[in-house]
């Protein structure tokens, strides 16, 4: 069957197309080119007028794993707030501060995402993760596999292995757990909290393994470049959230020393200790490194106002958090000694100055980062605030009126704290189109997603434009996922099942015997069980195919 | 208006008392018996007898039955005057902590009703911290308690009393023609009085002998005694005994309202003249600074009509 | 009798959230208007016209008849009025109340007055499981009001309660104020296994000893607290046998605890 989307406005900044009208053509979920004279066309969608896009990319969203369903457990108050009754193809669900995973589907889907990568997937957890994932309809999923807080790699950096071992390591464990990418949290902190440390900086020894997080770093960075893996190493940095960070944040982007890393939720890692209240902006500090490191991408990890969840893999900083948890109630544990896992509920408020002052380093950065291909609208749902607030982000970033508005209704040191009220930069949709679709697909290494050439999949929006960039982002007209058309105006039109991204770097397969030994003695399963098969990690994941993207050796 | 009026023979000046806006609460004592109340209510209410010095006026307003009571022990109310809700405050927290708590099987209970109270006093819920920690509050019939753990037991303290607008300095002066008369015009007085709600007498026995003037020729005093009234400065000063007069002595109401001082007053000056001139009682007279201190004027005359 | 009367007249094909039909919503509207209101069922609605015989005024009283259990949520966070069920009244009625009065002249299912702030409800017959706590996820069960049952409550009652009232003349289920933190409990039957388990603080008065006393509430010995006798006498409108245990002299036996959660909670127990 061949579709026409016809007469639309297309954006693709991967190819480098900026509002130009043009015909689309859609042939067995993927675009293709115009057909020649006299070929059938057997559907036109009439977009003149519209703006076309990709579909929209989330690099970092947390929607599978231990922690996200630790956060559904604990805060079932909030989905009965929030209820999503079985509406035409949907299922009844529920929103509310942890979405279950159908929601997290149908309202990216209806908001024009058509694939989203869950940031932290701990390998032992990886099963249930791609399970949370699989259950989640609609869109493309993949997700980054934890290392630098495993006893496994820990030890292997401590007795000075050869970095062609950690190499195999880390890509053993692409392989085995499905994974699209590898990203560390709070480098070796994780594992130094079980030793009793609570807080552990770039440069610190690690109490047991006496290794620093700028050796984590340089291996783990080392690795992905060797491996070729597309996406950086995905870093959730030192510090997250502690007045005084942006300091640990700049040595971080030192240690990768000039290989490629990307830093995510930037804001919670760029603050000073300016100020009666020890808290400020670093927002400046930061971005002139990252304008000055071609090396770094960014994502933001924008904060909004209202209730959430902080769901995270750094347990160190989750458990200094937990006397913020409003309502009263949070959980840290351990996950088979694998990593860590906080959960604590929070209520961001504008009154607020730590709050407002967050909200104003997050647009900092959005606006002060000058290259839109390096940097990333995320909110760390549900951290900073649930993805189904990007509209009104996106309106932010391209509304300096309605961004100044906002500012003046915070705590007013928000705006004397910051230099938001300053900054004039407006996102233009081209900008928008990178950041959300070219730029996410281009790190991850998916050739055939975030653009609209010939040979991509068919992940298409079609949005009628609108002064208000919120109302124009929150309900496209139409969403093709594969080449169906999934949502129209914000409302779910069919409920289909996404692909799962993965990469698998060349390794030498003996690791094997070091690390089966290693499972005999210190694991809970074994090194076969552990092992997440294609065929396994399809059925689990309910994916109708797997795409592997390729990696190239970048060393 | 009548420019002379006598009650049992005895002489009424036209004229009135002046009294003065303040803030009162009532707190009720109850104990195993009434033994133990009075003795609670005695030292909640001791030294209390005028605000400038003391802080408060206070005194027992009545003693109560079981059938009176909130937890159907005997009881004593008590009545405090302050000028504000915040000097209240003050010494309600340290009256009830000082001698309520600390008397034996005693409880405390607010007592001014719901639709009369202007500010609230916070009084178990000040006291609740003497507890240290083990310190319980309990809802009944939508009325917050505290149950402090004390060496008998439990110590019940109703969270908060009320406060309600009151009068205080309601007055009136028997002139008599020797201590002894006065004296005993007094007692009957007081006797006459104690059955009535809504006021108390905050000075002792429910008495005063050092009637006192604005001013003083020492400059750092602001009252002085009331020199024409002292029967040994006849003589020497401008006096205002009549003669035959060598003994005065005052009784001062404090009260929730205005009719309650005047009954009070009517009560005590009818009860003072009992048995007239021949029990050496002369006159009745009233206190006032000329009217422009306080608002409440209370004319002995319509008081008595 | 004066107000509105709805009166079921089948089975609805699944449950219905009742939440809805307050007084103080339909409260001047006319029949007509009332027929028309969709009510959420399992993924479908239906009118009320559909599912009651609708009559009378609509007042700030509501009597709903002929109630199968099939209705869920009826009174939810009334604030006023009167509420009138008859029959079997269906799981978290009168949820989160905040001042209406609810009369159930039958059973309710589970989650009684569950979260209620303020009002009160009164059932003739049995409650189900978690009557008077809150709702799974939230940190305090009722905060608040009356909740009077005459027969028998089921497992759970006033778990988490924070303030209130809950006071039943039949039996309670197991884990009777389990994890309560403040509040009054009175239970003329007797009480299952675990009452008290976890409570922080709180009052639990029990007129008969119960199945089993958790190992982790110390005797505190008997005692004859004025403040137990002014609550006990306060419940004296609430019908004789509440009349009769006020009435009892002697104080009672008092256990502490749960020693288990560092809670200073009192069990009192009639001997």
């Amino acid at each position: 069957m061949l579709t026409r989307i016809a007469g639309g406005r297309v954006i693709d900044p991967a190819n480098g197309v900026n509002d130009v009208i043009r015909d689309l053509y859609v042939r067995d979920g993927v675009i293709v080119d115009a057909p020649r004279d006299g070929e059938r066309i057997d559907r036109t969608i009439d977009a003149a007028g519209m703006i076309v896009m990709a579909g929209a990319i989330d690099l970092h969203t947390h929607i599978g794993g231990g922690k996200v369903n630790i956060a559904r457990a604990l805060l079932p108050e909030f989905d009965r707030l929030d209820p999503m009754p079985a509406h035409g193809v949907c299922e009844p669900c529920t929103g509310g501060a942890a979405p279950s995973t159908l929601a997290t589907g149908y309202r990216y889907a209806a908001m024009g995402y058509t694939a989203c990568f869950e940031p932290a997937m701990l390998p032992v957890n990886a099963r249930q993760a791609h399970m949370e994932m699989g259950d989640t309809p609609i869109v493309d999923k993949g997700a980054y596999a934890l290392l630098g807080n495993d006893d496994f790699f820990l030890q292997l950096l401590a007795s000075g292995a050869e970095q062609r071992e950690i190499d195999d390591y880390v890509a053993w464990t692409l392989h085995a757990t499905q994974a699209a990418g590898i990203k560390v949290v709070n480098a070796g902190g994780i594992s130094a909290f079980k030793f009793n440390a609570r807080s552990l900086d770039v440069d610190g020894e690690h109490p047991h393994y006496r290794v620093t997080p700028r050796q984590v770093l340089g291996a783990l960075t080392r690795a992905i470049d060797g491996l070729g893996v597309p996406h950086p190493l995905h870093v959730h940095g030192s510090n997250l959230g502690v007045p005084g960070n942006a300091d640990s944040t700049l040595a971080t982007i030192d240690a990768a020393e000039g290989r490629r890393i990307h830093l995510t939720h930037l804001q919670f890692h760029s603050y000073g200790t300016e100020g009666d209240r020890k808290f400020s902006s670093a927002a400046q500090r930061i971005a002139e490194k990252v304008n000055a490191s071609p090396n770094v991408s960014v994502d933001v990890g924008q904060i909004l106002f209202g209730q959430t969840v902080t769901c995270s893999g750094d347990s160190m900083m989750q458990h200094r958090n937990a006397r913020h948890a409003r309502p009263a109630k949070w959980v840290v544990m351990d996950i088979e000694c694998d990593a860590g896992c906080g959960v604590v509920p929070f209520r961001y408020r504008d009154r607020d100055f730590v709050n407002a002052l967050q909200w104003a380093i997050g647009l900092e950065l959005f606006l002060l980062v000058r290259d839109p291909w390096r940097v990333f609208l995320t909110t760390d749902h549900p951290n900073g605030g649930p993805f189904w607030s990007y509209p009104h982000l996106i309106k932010l970033l391209m509304d300096r009126s309605f961004r100044n508005e906002v500012l003046s209704r915070l705590h007013p040191e928000a705006a004397t704290s910051s230099t938001l009220a300053s900054l004039e930069r407006e996102y233009s949709l081209y900008e928008i189109a990178i950041m959300t679709r070219a730029a996410p697909a281009r790190i991850l290494g998916l050739a055939d997603r975030g653009h609209l050439g010939p040979g991509a999949a068919a992940d298409i929006v079609v949005y009628e434009p609108h002064s208000d960039p919120e109302v124009q982002f929150t309900a496209p007209r139409y969403v093709f996922k594969d080449g169906t058309v999934v949502a129209e105006r914000g409302e779910i039109k069919a409920v289909t099942a996404g692909s799962i991204h993965v990469v698998k770097p060349e390794f030498d397969r003996g690791i094997e015997r070091k690390l089966d030994d290693w499972f005999r003695r210190h694991h809970t399963q074994s090194l076969a069980s552990f092992k997440i098969s294609d065929e396994e990690v399809c059925v689990c994941g309910r994916a109708p195919k797997l795409v592997t993207h390729a990696c190239t050796h970048r060393g | 208006m009548a420019e002379s009026l006598t009650v049992s023979g005895v002489p009424v000046e036209n004229t009135f008392a002046e009294a003065f806006g303040m803030r009162a609460t009532r707190i009720v004592i109850t104990a195993d018996s009434l033994r133990w109340a009075r003795a609670a209510a005695v030292a909640a209410t001791g030294f209390a007898t005028s605000v400038i010095a003391c802080g408060c006026e206070a005194g027992i307003e009545q003693e109560l039955d079981t059938s009176q009571t909130p937890d159907g022990r005997p009881g004593v109310s008590i009545l405090i005057f302050g000028m504000s809700a915040k000097d209240l405050q003050k010494q309600v927290e340290r009256r009830v902590g000082q001698c309520i708590l600390t008397c034996p099987t005693t409880a405390a209970f607010g007592g001014i009703a719901r639709d009369a109270a202007k500010e609230w006093l916070a009084m178990g819920g000040a006291l609740r911290y003497f507890g240290d920690g083990y310190q319980i509050s309990k809802l009944v019939g939508g009325k917050r308690y505290w149950r402090l753990p004390v060496m008998d037991g439990e110590f019940l303290c109703e969270e908060r009393t009320a406060t309600m607008k009151a009068i205080g300095g309601g007055n009136f002066l028997i002139l008599a023609r020797d201590r002894a008369s006065a004296v005993a015009a007094t007692e009957r007085a007081v006797e006459a009085m104690t059955p009535l709600w809504n006021v108390i007498l905050p000075f002792p026995g429910g008495v005063v002998r050092s009637g006192s003037k604005v001013g003083s020729r020492y400059r750092a005093l602001i009252a002085s005694t009331n020199d024409a009234y002292c029967p040994t400065l006849v003589g020497l000063v401008k006096t205002a005994l009549p003669a035959g007069v060598n003994a005065v002595l005052e009784i001062v109401i404090d009260g929730l309202d205005v009719p309650s001082i005047a009954l009070a007053m009517r009560e005590g000056i009818r009860a003072a003249c009992e048995g007239g001139e021949d029990a050496g009682v002369f006159g009745i007279t009233a206190g006032n600074y000329g009217g422009k201190l306080g608002p409440h004027h209370f004319r002995l005359h319509e008081v008595l009509a | 009798m004066s107000g509105l009367r709805l009166s079921l007249r089948a089975r609805p094909p699944a449950r219905v959230d009742g939440s809805a039909l307050l007084p103080e919503k339909l409260q001047g509207q006319t029949l007509d208007a009332i027929r028309r209101i969709a009510l959420p069922g399992w993924n479908e609605f239906h009118e009320v016209g559909e599912l009651f015989e609708v009559s009378g005024e609509a007042t700030d009283r509501l009597q709903i008849d002929q109630l199968d259990g099939s209705f869920d949520r009826l009174g939810a966070l009334a604030t006023a009025g009167t509420l009138v069920l008859r029959g079997q009244a269906g799981d978290l009625v009168g949820e989160g109340l905040r001042g209406a009065s609810i009369e159930i002249e039958g059973a309710a299912g589970d989650y009684l007055g569950c979260g209620m702030r303020r009002g009160r409800i009164e059932v003739r017959g049995n409650a189900g499981h978690f009557a008077g706590s809150g709702r799974a996820g939230e940190l305090q069960g009722m905060s608040g009001g009356t909740l009077l049952v005459r027969g028998d409550v089921g497992d759970r009652a006033a778990d988490r309660m924070r303030r209130g009232l809950l006071l039943v003349e039949g039996d309670a289920g197991d884990y009777l104020a389990s994890r309560m933190l403040a509040g009054t409990v009175v239970l003329l039957g007797r009480a299952a296994g675990n009452a008290g388990y976890l409570m922080r603080r709180g009052t639990v008065v029990l007129d008969q000893r119960p199945a089993q006393m958790l190992p982790t509430f110390n005797a505190n010995g008997r005692q004859d607290l004025l403040a137990i006798q002014l609550l006990l006498r306060s419940l004296g409108g609430e019908g004789p046998r509440f009349s009769r245990l006020a009435a009892r002299a002697g104080g009672f036996e008092r256990w502490l605890g749960d020693l288990a959660a560092s809670g200073q909670g009192e069990l009192l127990v009639s001997f």
